[in-house]
């Protein structure tokens, strides 16, 4: 990872990620197992589908870049580039609360609000990762 | 922990969700 202001700023987001997801204190909302693969489910598909159609539209001319911490993440026409932090906001965010429920020794009733984000966080990344696996002779690697 | 809501937190949060809008709404004005 190259070491220069979009990755600084990409850390000082999941540094304030980790922050917000240990200090937040959500109600605890049972989740099922089956609203979390939903959650990840729709990650997924929305990256790869959705997102992705960014990529494929036909008057796009300059290189498909695969997600990387060096790269800025508000270039229009490289929506992944955006959409990876904010997965890993989400992911970080999650694991996060995880560590403090485990650090406060709370019982786990349920998994809280925050596998949510999580679910949908990781969704989104393997969606990504499914768009570059799917078109790998079309993404650049910078 | 000082719980919910943290006003630096909060304010942070509030801050970071300008220019994630402020991308969102020109990549999807891009898009159409």
């Amino acid at each position: 990872m190259l070491l220069n202001r979009w990755s600084l700023m990409r850390m000082g987001i999941l540094a304030f990620a980790a922050v917000n997801g240990f200090d937040l204190a959500f109600p605890v909302h049972s989740l099922s197992l089956g609203d979390l693969a939903f959650f990840a489910v729709g990650g997924a598909l929305g990256t790869r589908y959705w997102v992705f159609r960014s990529y494929a539209r036909s008057d796009a001319s300059e290189p498909w870049l695969v997600p990387s911490w060096s790269e800025s993440p508000f270039q229009l026409n490289q929506p992944f580039q955006f959409f990876h932090l904010a997965a890993w906001a989400f992911v970080v965010f999650f694991l996060a609360a995880f560590v403090r429920k485990i650090s406060l020794n709370s019982h786990l009733n349920g998994l809280p609000v925050e596998a949510m984000f999580g679910a949908f966080g990781a969704g989104m990344l393997i969606g990504m990762k499914w768009a570059v696996m799917s078109c790998k002779d079309k993404f650049t690697k910078t | 922990m000082s719980g919910y809501p943290n006003p630096a937190v909060n304010w942070t949060a509030s801050t970071l969700r300008v220019p994630a809008a402020s991308y969102l709404s020109r990549w999807a004005a891009y898009e159409n």
